[in-house]
This record gives C-alpha cells, structure tokens and sequence, in this order.
C-alpha cells in the first residue's frame, strides 16, 4: 500500500529529511516494505492552508502542517503558541504532544487521526539596523508579524505589524519595507534572512505549531499488521525527534548571526521582565478572553495545564 | 499503468484537446482531473477541482496581475500610452524595428519593478501592441516582441524564481539577484539585437518611420513625461521601501488612475476600464487555474522526479548530464508552470548537481534561463496566452511564429553563460 | 432564444457590478495601506491609523472580483488553438464552443459545492481569517454564490451555443 505525505517544506531541507523521511523510511523498515510512503514536498500535493483540509478529503493520506495557516480552526491547541509557553522546540513539542495525549485538544481533530505533533523554538525579534534592548525601541518600527496574536502584542509595544508572506520578507526587508520581523533561528537561516538583520533580542512573540495528522479513511483501509506499524510509530517518541531537529535548526541559526558578529540580547524570564512582562502578559490575556468568547471555557485550563507542562518538559534533551 | 505512463499519455491527451479545440483552459482542467484520478482516485480529484480554483483566484501574489491590468487599460484610455508611443516613435525616426526595440527596454523596466513575467507582459502588450500594429508593424513581429519582453521579468532582479531556488538550495539570495544581473541585460541586449536581424532578413515586418528632425526629437520627450512619472513612483516607492512589489501594482494602477481623471475621465469612463480589465484578468486567471491543476497532476504522475533520477544515474562526462537536465527543463517547459516546475526538480536534481561539482549558482541562472523559456513555448505558453488574452485578434499561431527568433536568441545566450561561467559569477 | 440572452445579460451586468466593486475595493485597500505606512514613516511613529489585515482583504477581494468576472465573461473568455479548424463554417464553431461551455458548468457547480461544504464546515469550527477575523463562513458562502453564477452563465451559452449557434463562445477564435 502506498500512501501519500504532503507538506511545505522544501526537498532538501533538514525537517523534510530529518523529521518526515525518516518517519517515512522507519514506517517502509518496520511494515517490510508492506507500506510505502510517497513523500510530496514543496506543497506539491497540497497548499500549506489546504493541507489539513486535503487529508480530510483524500487528496493525501498524511499531510504536516501548521494549524495557524487556518486559523481559529485549532484555537485550543494555539494556546501552545502563546509567548512563554515554551523556551526551545523540544519543550514547545512536548508541552503540545502532552496536552493532546492527555485529551484537551482531541475535539479539534475528531476528523483525522493524529501522528504527532511538534513546534518552532520561540520566535524572536530580529532587526536590520535597530538595536532592541527595551520595549521602547521598538516604537515606529515596522515589522513582520507572524501570527495574529504576535501582531496584537508587537502593536501594544508601538510598533507596527505588517502581515505578508514569508517568501516575500527577503525583499521587503533588503529595501526597508520593513525594519525587523519575528522569527525562530530556524527561519532566520533557512530564509537567508541573517544575511539582512544584525540585531537579534531573545525575547519571545510566539510560536508555531505543526500537526502530523493521517486520514481516518486510509488507515483503516490497512490491514491489522499495517495499523500497528502506524501506531509503534505515533505520539510523544516522534515529536522528541521533531523537536530534536528544530533545536538543532535554531542553534545552527544563531551560530550563524553569532559568527558574523552580529549583535544578541538575550531577555532572561520575559514573563517577569520589569519591561516586557506587561506586554506579552497583555496579548495572553486577549487571547484567552477571546476563545472564552467563543464559548471555549476550558481557556484558561488548557493555558494552565500547558504552562504546568513547561516542568515535566526539559528545555533542552 | 505507472503514474509516468499516465503522465505521458496526460500530456498527448493534452495536445490532441488542443487540437479538438476546446478552450485551453479546459484542456488543462481536463488532463489535470482527469490523470489526477487515474493516479490517485476519482474522490481526491473531484476534491482537487473543488479547492485549487479558488486557491489560485485568492492568491495574494497574484493580485499584481489584475492591478498592473488596470494600469494598462488605464494608460490606454487616458491618452498616456498613446503619447509615449508616439514619442518613441518620433525618437526613432526612420530607423526600422524602432518601437520593437523600444518594447523591449520597456519590457525590461518594468520586469525589473514587478517581477512578475505575466504582469510585464499584460500592461506591456496593453500599452505598446495598439501603437506597433497602427505604425505598420506586422502582428506576429509585435506580440512575438512582447511574450519575449515579458520573459525579462524572470531573469533581471528581483526575480520570484531566483529568490525560489535560492530558498531551495540555501543559496545566498543577494548572490543569486547579482548573478541574475549579467545575465538579465544580455537578456535585454540579445532581445533588442534580434529585432535588428529580423528586420534584416524580413524588411516586410515593419514600415520605417517618417524621418524626424533633431528639434522634433526633443520635443518629443515631453510626450514621456506622465508615463515615466508612474514608472519613477513605482520604482523610487519599491527601492525606498515605501511599498512591495506587489503593492507597486495597485500604486501604479491608482497614479494612472489620476491621471485619467486629471485628463478629464469621467465615472462611465472608469467603469468601462474597469469592466475592460475585468473581462482580461478572466481570460488571465482561467488558464492560470488550468495550468495550476495540470501542474498537479504532473507533479503526483512523478514524470520529472523520475527522469531526474535516471539522469542522475547516468555514468556520462559531468557537461553531458548538464546538458541532458537543461534539455529536460526544455522539454517540461512546454507543458508546465516555471515556478512549480523550480519547485518539484531542484531538489531532486540538485544533489548531482552538488556532487559533480557544478557550481549551485551558475548551475541555478541555465536552469532559471531554460525555464524561463517555457512561457514562450508551445503548446503551454502563459505568456504567450496572455497576450492572447490582451489581443483576441491576433492568433496564437502568429504569436508563437513571432516568438520563435527570440527562443534561438535565449539559445544563444544560454550557450553564451554555459561556454563563459564568469558571465554569471563576476558580480558575485 | 430571446428569454435565454435577456436573462444571461441581467446576469452579467450582476456579476460586472460585483466584480467592479471588489477590484476598486482591492485597490483601495492597497492604497490606503501603503498610504497610512508612509504616514506611520513620516511621523517617526507618532501617526498609527494602519490597521493590519490588507494581505487578507485583498486575497478576497480578488477572489470575489476573479469569480465574479469569470462568470460575467465566460462566454468571452476562452482562448482556443486553431490548428486545424480555421475552415470550419462560423454556425460550427459556435455549436462546439457552446458544448465545451459544459466543462465550465460542471467546474462551477463543483466549486460551488465545495465552497458551500468549506462554508459549512468554516461555521461548524469558528474559523476565522489571519488578522481581521472575519468569519470564514460567510466569505465562503459569497463565493459559492459566485461559483452558481458562474454555472448558470456556462449553462446558458452551453444552450445558447448548441442549440442556436449564437454566444457559445466560439467567436473568440483566434
Ligand atoms: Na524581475
Ligand atoms: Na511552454
């Protein structure tokens, strides 16, 4: 049986290899070559917001994607995203794969069968020529927002967001359209984007959640023997490895700024800073009330649950 | 049957629609659905044709294509388009193929403002085809002139196919824009040249313009003024970074739109412009769709990841491999997209690449250039298609015969960057 | 055959207004972006009146002007090859552009479905756009609208076209 795996990233890059290759070529070992896996990268099969949507319908069988790309779909589960959830991938990982085994998130994803799931290392500020130091810099600069709520927050500290997307962040910072963005290391390098900006400030807005999600109908068209070689292989072991491979993506990209000489402050414990705490904790609490709007009463549990995770989840492994 | 087999019979089955003459559009729909489901099911298929349509008319890159429409429909309507021509036409006095050259520099601007292949070739064809054909120019001459022109877009920085191959294969995108940069303006050169030699051997082509006088000359730039105010906005606005290009597109079509009114356009007037860009940006977007389902169906039949892979396991001298991809980019360019053709083979041929070692950004300008050549191609053209769109008079049959010098031209200079590297890495 | 072209006219001329407001509202909203940015620049940050959300608002708005377009102009807007035809008599052609019409038909009532199934299941889950968070639902459903426009139209020059030779949109030949 063949079964076919969309997602965004491109061919060669490490997450592609590293993280869904290997998924794939595990799956191909311990089913005796009895499943094998068509690896489409690059949103060849599927566009990156249609991907979930695309496994629903059966253009694919498994798809990985970030469930921002729709959003207000997953709003439990981006609770995970919100600034000072998790201070590295693997943590933000394994806060997230936990919230979901534990059953706060399965609602969200009554339609398909959950492989696993994974985040970004926290997304940080990165500057062309303005150095971040306090809130107060940040005033009358543009920059890149990521997601909503990033945005809201970049906004309460006097900057500007401005939305666009990824692949045009390159050129619109080389000519100034925007003065910084907020990125994990991982997107700095795999964007050539250390090439434009020389001040970095690790201060957390956000970060991205990825799922790794099958469709219902494919799986159970697989005989008992395949099922089990799927379900060897769900869950908390494979978002260590996710999680894994972003650390190392985020460490590759601050040896990368570090080695050009750039300029990094680092901001120790954001959510107590005596200047950046009021901020970020501003943008939570929003975020909270709006899901508690939309009659999502469990906010506020899943936040504190997922907050008490950050123990039991090692920063780095 | 192999999903390579399906794939090849997709792409006869292609040409024999064409042939049948159903829309073009509806082929591409057609053999897009149609293979998708032979290769995956009738379920995602049908699913397909559900999403990617709206997906395609949603996409915010794309939104320059409508924008840069209305500039050019707007320029026509309000006098600004007509002054320019005339102007160059004057300039050019009795020198024959004038105004095709001038196309061409035009092209290149622009190209360089909007990146985008298929907006430089909608407003250029808007602006420049009306006053060639009125100058005697003949129709295959002057849409062959403007599908080429419009091909500058992908080569001359910023380029949206460079910056996706630099991502691709972790180049640095400031090297890859400076190698485009050579390149790009023998691109412009060898362009202007071959409307030279065609005139040569087909005097037929074009009439000579009425010979002017040195004070006619000069007068004649006032007649540049207003067109080259929104060219100057557009492009002072992007490198100053008050806008995006993409953004540029909707400035440009509002600063003509002033224009228009300052000339004494009226609310029916803009209304007929509108509905004018409207029923163009339809044509446009229906093959787009079309190539964009085609494009999946390729992409699931696995045709180029598999002569990737062949090509990779051939034990030939490393000039014969390169060879044989670029010959391959050839080839799949007649039927598929630029960017999702980038998208798909890089990956899998860049590893040879890499191990032969063939230099990545060297290697990255010759493909760019061969795909670049399949918007011009036979039988799947966007380019090609949308002045088609922007013509319906001409046939398309005459825009492939006027294009036809230009694609030995980009052959030329192909073999030009293969024979001398330094052409291409100089500016690195 | 005069009931079928009055009503395909009073269906067009719904799509041009439709389409025309969109594109003007997507050149606006452009505008005013980029105008309130540079206001934003000029200002050293003191003048804040941009909102975020153009990126989105221009996505759809494309997306209604396109639809609504297409549908307007189908029977316009085919490019056809003449390879082989050119000699065929004007009657013919007409007949086979109006049978080929068919394919769009069945591509707008699939987009239609598919934008009414997306509609639904946007409602069902609260989904939301990026930054504004206007309800996806409703947006979906205006699309699906667009889509049924646009299969009515086809069916219209599908009629139009085989059955009296006229609007089938094979005079848009090359
Ligand atoms: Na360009
Ligand atoms: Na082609």
């Amino acid at each position: 049986t063949t079964l076919r795996m969309s997602h965004f990233w491109p061919d060669g890059s490490g997450i592609n290899q590293e993280i869904f290759q290997a998924w794939a070529d595990t799956i191909e070992e311990q089913s005796d070559g009895e499943l094998s896996i068509e690896n489409y990268p690059s949103q060849t099969l599927t566009q990156a917001d249609a991907a979930y949507q695309g496994v629903v319908n059966g253009i694919s069988d498994i798809a990985i994607t970030a469930q921002g790309y729709t959003a207000g779909r997953f709003p439990l589960s981006q609770i995970v995203e919100l600034p000072g959830v998790s201070d590295s991938a693997s943590q933000g990982a394994c806060i997230l794969q936990g919230l979901y085994d534990d059953g706060y998130l399965e609602s969200e994803y009554d339609d398909t069968k959950v492989l696993f799931m994974f985040t970004t290392g926290p997304g940080y500020l990165h500057t062309t020529d303005t150095d971040i130091q306090s809130p107060d810099d940040l005033s009358g600069l543009r920059i890149r927002r990521p997601t909503a709520v990033a945005g809201q927050m970049l906004e309460n500290l006097g900057a500007q967001p401005v939305g666009m997307p990824a692949p045009d962040i390159y050129t619109s910072m080389q000519r100034g359209v925007v003065d910084g963005l907020s990125f994990p290391w991982e997107g700095m390098k795999v964007f050539r984007l250390n090439e434009l900006a020389s001040y970095h400030t690790q201060v957390p807005f956000y970060s991205l959640i990825f799922v790794a999600t099958m469709s219902q109908r494919s799986f159970d068209g697989l005989s008992e023997e395949q099922q089990a070689v799927i379900e060897d292989n769900m869950g908390m072991a494979w978002s260590e490895i996710a999680g894994g491979v972003f650390d190392g993506l985020d460490e590759a990209g601050k040896a990368e700024a570090e080695e050009a000489g750039h300029t990094i402050r680092v901001i120790d414990n954001p959510l107590e800073h005596d200047d950046w705490a009021e901020p970020l904790k501003a943008g939570i609490e929003t975020y909270l009330d709006e899901l508690e709007e939309r009659g999502l009463d469990n906010a506020r549990e899943v936040y504190q649950a997922a907050m008490d995770a950050r123990d039991s989840c090692p920063v780095q492994r | 049957m192999s999903s390579e087999m399906i794939g090849g019979l997709g792409l006869i089955g292609l040409l024999v629609l064409l042939v049948l003459r159903v829309p073009v559009a509806l082929s591409m729909l057609i053999v897009g659905v149609v293979g998708f489901a032979q290769v995956i099911s009738w379920g995602a298929a049908v699913s397909m044709v559900k999403s990617v349509p709206v997906d395609v008319l949603s996409s915010y890159s794309f939104s320059a294509i409508p924008m840069f429409i209305l500039m050019g429909v707007l320029a026509a309507h309000s006098g600004m388009a007509g002054m320019l021509f005339n102007s160059t036409r004057v300039m050019c006095g009795g020198w024959k193929g004038g105004m095709a050259i001038a196309t061409v520099g035009s092209c290149g601007v622009f190209s360089a403002i909007s990146g985008s292949s298929l907006a430089t070739a909608s407003t250029m064809t808007r602006v420049a085809l009306p006053e060639m054909e009125k100058h005697g120019y003949a129709r295959s001459l002057a849409t062959g002139t403007l599908a080429a022109g419009g091909t500058l877009g992908i080569m001359i920085p910023p380029s949206i196919a460079l910056l996706i191959y630099a991502v691709i294969t972790e180049q640095s995108v400031g090297d890859m824009f400076a190698a485009g940069l050579i390149p790009g303006l023998m691109g412009l050169l060898f362009y202007a040249l071959t409307v030279t030699v065609v005139m040569r051997l087909k005097p037929e082509l074009a009439v000579p313009g009425e010979p002017s006088s040195a004070l006619e000359k000069l007068k004649s730039i006032a007649g540049l003024v207003p067109f080259f105010t929104v060219f100057v906005i557009i492009i002072f606005g992007i490198y100053q970074g008050m806008f995006t290009p993409t953004e540029g597109a909707a400035v440009g079509a509002f600063a003509t739109l002033l224009y228009a009114l300052y000339k004494g356009m009226r609310m029916a007037g803009l209304w007929r412009s509108v509905q004018e860009t409207l029923a163009l940006s339809a044509v446009v977007f229906f093959m787009l769709m079309g190539a964009e389902t085609l494009g999946y169906f390729i992409s699931v039949s696995r045709i180029s990841f598999s002569i990737s892979q062949f090509l990779g396991g051939l034990d030939v001298p490393t000039i014969f491999i390169l060879l044989l991809i670029l010959l391959m980019y050839f080839v799949l360019g007649m039927f598929m997209d630029s960017i999702a053709m980038l998208v798909i083979t890089v990956p899998v041929v860049f590893p040879i690449i890499t191990m032969l070692g063939i230099d990545p950004i060297w290697f990255g300008i010759l493909t760019v250039l061969t795909v670049e050549l399949g918007l011009v191609t036979p039988p799947v053209g966007m380019n090609v298609f949308v002045i088609k769109a922007m013509a319906p008079h001409v046939k398309l049959g005459e825009i492939y015969r006027g294009v036809a010098p230009f694609i030995v031209a980009d052959l030329l200079r192909l073999i030009l960057l293969l024979a001398f590297p330094i052409l291409t890495l100089w500016l690195i | 055959m005069q009931a079928l072209i009055t009503t395909s006219h009073w269906l067009a001329r719904l799509g041009q207004l439709v389409a025309g407001i969109a594109l003007l509202a997507l050149m606006s909203v452009t505008m005013a972006d980029v105008l309130t940015r540079l206001l934003f620049r000029l200002s050293a940050g003191s003048i804040n009146w941009s909102v975020s959300g153009s990126v989105e608002l221009v996505s759809y708005l494309m997306m209604f002007a396109l639809l609504a377009a297409m549908a307007a102009n189908i029977e316009k807007s085919q490019v056809v090859v003449e390879a082989f035809s050119h000699r065929l008599p004007e009657a013919f052609k007409q007949r086979l552009g109006g049978i080929y019409l068919i394919g769009f038909c069945v591509l707008g009532v699939l987009m239609t479905l598919g934008l009414w199934q997306e509609a639904a299941s946007a409602a069902r889950r609260g989904q939301v756009t990026q930054d504004l968070r206007i309800p996806m639902g409703p947006i979906y459903q205006f699309g699906a609208v667009l889509c049924a426009l646009l299969a009515a139209r086809s069916l219209i020059h599908v009629l139009l076209g085989s059955l009296f030779a006229t609007e089938g949109g094979g005079a848009n030949e090359q």
